[in-house]
């Protein structure tokens, strides 16, 4: 798995929708370094119990897209990734499970000059590593053990072709596409049922 | 029996006060003993069980996650190990995309998502379409450089065609029809799914595209299918990579080394797609037995005539989607995910106005006497004809009498060309460009002797095709060059001449859309200014009625392409029509 890792350019991006109806949709995107797909999962909807809900309380976002979604996604996933990218903070608890670096991307408030030889790697905490890229704030988990100058090293190929808020808009539409198809085979098969 | 014993009763009496010791007032010394009787208490026993509390547990299994996902081939065969050997990173490339704000962050919203057609049923490819980066990171991945950006419905565009197998772009005239689907072709041809193209336009018009591609898609090499018979056989053979240009008259001598080419084209375009209207005709048989894997049609007047005209188009684009008979909300419906059109009005581009004015101008006495008498005439030797009248009599005096419209035949004598003088005048001495439209070489040739004074330069099917161009390039580049008279057959379609401010239809078309096309020439993008539009009506002639006949098709096209119009009940131009122009019964 780490031979195929260093060897494999290609970087994974983990987003959730969530659906009032219907829960939390979860999709996974792996790209290549010049930003065409590679591997998509998605998940179907996951809608917490009141149980869960009451015992979880607050922790309770974090533990269904980082330990149940997140998790889910990228054990399924065959191709390995060199980075774990998410835009949600919640999703972070997925380093739980996975050793890889992992971080959350977030829009910089002040723009950042788009030259990526300008990156710079921001403020360091010991306990969040942090990086500035482009117009991002990539920021790990407390359990993440990234250096920011290797992570640089790693996307640097990437944040030449694709701008790193886009995939998840990608993925977005991908999981409405799947859960249209889904309700539309669903309705499909009860159409059949109510005929038989 | 003993005498029964009186209850014992208990008597108090205190003692007489004397005998009451005063020392103390307490207790009370009675007299008598007392016995008191106290019942016992009754003993309740309480039972004192302890209860065990209920357990209720509570289920906290994690809900099970299920997914849907899929490996793409980029992806499986990255996976491959002989893949995996020797990758090698591409350098990174300096951020030059299309969305990006000035501030360097990409806005998000600007940029063109590539949406999977209706007709692509399998999840796993429509997630691979939906998946793909954005247009404007796709063209700059693949180092796609342009000699300008694509305005944003021209990216639209783009991405609709380039999913599609099947697809008509249905632009107005002057919005970029050919660059939209040059660039689609590039991409496509950039990721290997396009290795041979066959391009299929008017004969005027392959110098046109040669051009367009060369500026467009300059790493694509073009072939001209053009020469003698034997080296256009060779070309259909054996060139198997590029674009193959052909024009439809060459084509349908062409038909059987088309239809017998070895492989499929990757891709087949036809522009000006009207051409093939006629399902029955042999251009369209001739079109449609081309083996192909993608069929694009380009036309700004998909319906010329009737809405019969899509289903001859339809026949090569996507055969069986539209049939002969079909009412127009049914074939809206069919077309829609296969269509794409938009109007000047509709996309975001700061297109100078296009202004109309009718020139409803006066027969001249002479026009006059001359339409007069061949109006009676004609009229009354089609009702001579009775039964053997046909539609093909009531044409030849249409023409007739629109050409006595324009000249009369003695004497020469034209209000419009009086007119147009004028208005030329004008046009002149501020330095503008015009150009002239009419049915006829005849006209033009008259025209250009009357317009002898401003100099003008013909353009019509007389001219031998290696002449055009340079005629269009002098009109083009000459300061003194300013009008150029065309015939609407050989000008109205492909050309860019939005250099000229002016455009004057002489004669009118019995068509809206061929007119539409032959103005547009001039309002298109890239055009420096407004663009005036004069169309000369003689009164009270055959003209005024033509001209109501050609609303009559504008509101036809709306219907079936314009989303809040409703579909009209008189479709075309009918027999009865025709004959109406001059009152005529039709025949049986």
């Amino acid at each position: 798995m780490s031979a195929l890792c260093n060897s494999l350019p290609a970087f994974g991006f983990l987003t959730v929708v969530e659906d009032e109806q219907h829960g939390f949709f979860g999709g996974y995107l792996v790209l290549s370094e010049l930003g065409r797909p590679l591997e998509f999962h998605c998940s179907t909807p996951v809608l917490p119990s009141k149980a869960q809900r009451i015992l979880y309380g607050r922790t309770l976002r974090s533990f269904v897209l980082g330990e149940l979604i997140g998790q889910t996604l990228v054990q399924k996933t065959q191709l390995p990734v060199q980075v774990l990218l998410t835009d949600l903070e919640e999703m972070l608890g997925v380093g739980l499970f996975w050793r890889g670096d992992l971080a959350w991307v977030s829009r910089c408030r002040e723009p950042v000059p788009n030259d990526l030889t300008q990156s710079s790697s921001a403020p360091t905490t010991p306990e969040r590593p942090s990086l500035a890229v482009d117009d991002y704030q990539l920021t790990g988990s407390s359990t993440c053990c990234w250096s920011p100058a290797a992570l640089n090293e790693v996307l640097t190929p990437l944040v030449s072709y694709v701008d790193l808020a886009e995939p998840f808009e990608r993925i977005r539409e991908a999981i409405q596409e799947a859960q249209r198809a889904t309700e539309h085979s669903a309705a499909e098969v009860n159409d059949h049922s109510a005929a038989a | 029996m003993p005498p029964s014993t009186p209850p014992r009763r208990s008597t108090i009496i205190p003692l007489p006060p004397e005998q009451l010791d005063h020392t103390q007032r307490f207790p009370l010394v009675y007299s008598q003993s007392v016995e008191l009787e106290i019942a016992k208490p009754a003993a309740t026993s309480v039972s004192c069980d302890v209860l065990q509390p209920a357990a209720v547990s509570v289920p906290l299994d994690p809900p099970t996650v299920k997914t849907i996902g899929c490996l793409f081939p980029e992806g499986a065969a990255a996976l491959m190990p002989n893949k995996l050997q020797g990758v090698t990173t591409p350098p990174p490339r300096p951020r030059t995309l299309v969305g990006e704000s000035a501030s360097g962050r990409t806005d998000l919203s600007l940029v063109t998502r590539i949406r999977p057609p209706r007709d692509v049923v399998k999840l796993e490819d429509r997630l691979l379409y939906l998946l793909q980066p954005p247009l404007e990171h796709l063209f700059a991945n693949e180092s796609l450089e342009f000699p300008f950006h694509p305005f944003p419905y021209q990216m639209d565009g783009i991405a609709f065609l380039y999913p599609r197998q099947e697809a008509v772009l249905a632009d107005e005239m002057g919005l970029g029809k050919t660059m939209q689907a040059i660039v689609a072709m590039r991409l496509l041809a950039q990721q290997g799914h396009v290795r041979r193209a066959l391009l299929i336009c008017p004969k005027p018009l392959v110098t046109n595209w040669q051009r367009e591609i060369a500026l467009w898609a300059p790493e694509l090499p073009i072939t001209v299918i053009e020469g003698k018979q034997a080296r256009r056989q060779w070309i259909w053979e054996n060139v198997h990579t590029g674009v193959l240009l052909s024009n439809y008259e060459s084509l349908v001598r062409d038909q059987e080394f088309a239809a017998r080419v070895p492989q499929p084209f990757d891709l087949m375009i036809i522009d000006e797609s009207q051409r093939i209207k006629n399902r029955l005709g042999t251009t369209n048989e001739v079109v449609c037995s081309i083996p192909r894997r993608r069929s694009w049609a380009l036309t700004g007047t998909p319906i010329e005539n009737s809405a019969e005209d899509l289903v001859g188009i339809f026949q090569f684009v996507s055969p069986g989607c539209l049939r002969p008979q079909m009412k127009t909300v049914d074939i809206r419906k069919s077309v829609s995910d296969y269509v794409i059109r938009r109007n000047k009005d509709q996309v975001d581009i700061e297109l100078p106005p296009k202004m109309f004015r009718d020139a409803n101008v006066e027969l001249s006495a002479e026009q006059a006497a001359a339409y007069q008498l061949a109006e009676d005439d004609g009229v009354v030797r089609l009702n001579n004809l009775h039964a053997e009248l046909t539609i093909q009599h009531v044409f030849e005096l249409v023409l007739r009498l629109k050409q006595i419209c324009n000249f009369d035949p003695a004497t020469g004598s034209s209000a419009k060309v009086d007119r147009l003088t004028a208005d030329l005048e004008e046009c002149v001495a501020s330095g503008r460009k015009a150009i002239v439209f009419s049915q006829w070489v005849d006209t033009i040739e008259k025209l250009t002797k009357r317009l002898a004074q401003y100099n003008p330069l013909e353009y019509h099917g007389k001219i031998p095709s290696r002449q055009r161009d340079p005629i269009i390039e002098k009109f083009r580049d000459d300061p003194d060059s300013h009008v150029l008279l065309m015939s609407y057959g050989a000008g109205s379609v492909g050309l860019n001449l939005q250099f000229s401010q002016y455009v004057f239809l002489f004669d009118r078309w019995w068509n809206p859309a061929v007119e539409d096309q032959a103005i547009n020439r001039a309002h298109r993008i890239g055009a420096a200014g407004p663009v005036t539009v004069t169309r000369f009506i003689t009164a009270g002639t055959i003209e005024e009625r033509i001209d109501r006949v050609l609303e009559e098709k504008r509101e036809l096209f709306n219907s079936v392409f314009d989303t809040d119009a409703q579909p009209s009940q008189s479709l075309g131009l009918s027999r009865e029509e025709i004959f109406g122009l001059f009152q005529l019964s039709f025949p049986g």
